[in-house]
């Protein structure tokens, strides 16, 4: 029985030769699938730890922008007790009053911020994640931090002396929330994404576990059966349901029936 | 970096989910951000994807259109394994469409499968060839 070997075998695997033992083929084909099966375990470690990591950046986000929201809430109400140009000074100890909060909550902001780290990543305060998708790191995925102070993102010390520095603290509380909320929806993408990767390896795995079963007795012959058995399969091989869903499909369609030049 | 495209007079290419024609002049393109892009000889429609290993080609050109691929894996994995064991020998094709597909290089797995797509057509010809 021929072994397999055709030009595109030979070019994605070089060391394959026609004149090889099946025991070497199947050698070399087995180190091949090995090596990547490797990459891929190592690759789900990094993913995980990572994925893990973003999980709970994601929650101090969301911690933060919650401090946020307090403060936002201590500017509405102090601008409500500043309906009138009296009240400043009819309402002088409770504005106080507001404005001590909002400072002790500029510094709960802070803190947490400074101490939502893990694993040495803090993404609040400025830090950076890589996920390499390789074992050279040629291939990565940032997730770039930011600072998260009240400093650097411009919420001002209280001062709710007047209606319009009131109005200003609530525009600085919201800017950072708006700040906030795009470092979190940053941080939710990638971990999107690194679950997906995630998902996939673990499923690329298994399947390389299958492929060395049938390795010993493949030969050209039963190959080339099987892979014409598969074809006669037709479009059922998958069940009755089309293979692209319908949004796919219209994309392909849309692309198949755009206009030509001379409907242009 | 910019991807730089050329395209010829009258030809089509998919960028995100919009199809364009060029007019009827050579066009060159610079395409910056994330956005699947496929040219018009890139494209396989559903009917065109009459064999096994053109039916991964026609899977992983869904995934890279589709907006959460996640939602192709469990077909192109059936597939695959279908394949692998009709013939073992397309592993080593399926473990390089695999290393891209987990770093979310779609485009690079197409250009992975159409290497499969020419093992299988390469295999059932050597069959013919003999037959003859």
């Amino acid at each position: 029985m021929s072994l397999v070997f055709t030009s595109p075998l030979q070019k994605s695997l070089p060391s394959l030769t026609a004149t090889m033992t099946p025991q070497h083929w199947e050698k070399a084909i087995t180190d091949f699938i090995t090596q990547k099966q490797t990459e891929t375990v190592s690759l789900i470690d990094r993913l995980d730890q990572n994925i893990r990591i973003l999980e709970n950046q994601k929650e101090k986000a969301t911690s933060l922008i919650h401090i946020l929201e307090e403060a936002g809430g201590l500017t509405v109400r102090a601008r409500n007790m500043l309906t009138t140009p009296e009240d400043a000074t009819k309402y002088t100890t409770q504005i106080k009053e507001v404005e001590e909060w909002f400072r002790q909550v500029r510094l709960k902001f802070d803190k947490a911020a400074l101490e939502s780290g893990i694993d040495g990543i803090n993404l609040m305060n400025g830090d950076r994640l890589e996920t390499p998708f390789d074992s050279k790191g040629q291939n990565k995925l940032i997730t770039e931090g930011m600072v998260l102070s009240c400093a650097e993102l411009g919420i001002r010390p209280p001062d709710f002396s007047t209606a319009f520095t009131t109005q200003n603290a609530r525009i600085d509380v919201m800017n950072a929330i708006d700040i906030v909320v795009t470092v979190r929806n940053t941080i939710s993408a990638h971990m999107n994404d690194l679950i997906i990767s995630h998902d996939f390896a673990i499923q690329a795995v298994e399947l390389a576990k299958t492929s060395y079963a049938n390795l010993g007795s493949s030969n050209i012959d039963t190959e080339t059966k099987g892979l014409i058995k598969l074809g006669i399969l037709g479009d059922k091989i998958l069940g009755e349901e089309k293979m692209a869903d319908q949004i796919q499909q219209e994309i392909l369609n849309s692309f198949a029936a755009s206009p030509n030049m001379e409907d242009i | 970096m910019a991807l730089i495209i050329d395209l010829k007079p009258g030809e089509k290419i998919l960028i995100g989910t919009a199809v364009m024609t060029n007019d009827n002049q050579r066009t060159r393109l610079h395409i910056s951000g994330d956005t699947p892009i496929l040219r018009e000889k890139d494209i396989m429609q559903e009917a065109e994807a009459t064999s096994p290993c053109r039916k991964i080609y026609f899977l992983l050109q869904c995934m890279y259109l589709a907006r959460n691929p996640r939602d192709y894996h469990a077909k192109y994995f059936t597939l695959m394994k279908m394949i692998q064991d009709a013939a073992p020998s397309t592993s080593i094709f399926c473990m390089k469409i695999n290393a891209q597909l987990v770093q979310g290089h779609y485009y690079k797995a197409l250009r992975e499968a159409r290497d499969l797509i020419a093992h299988e057509d390469e295999l059932i010809a050597s069959v013919s060839a003999l037959k003859n």
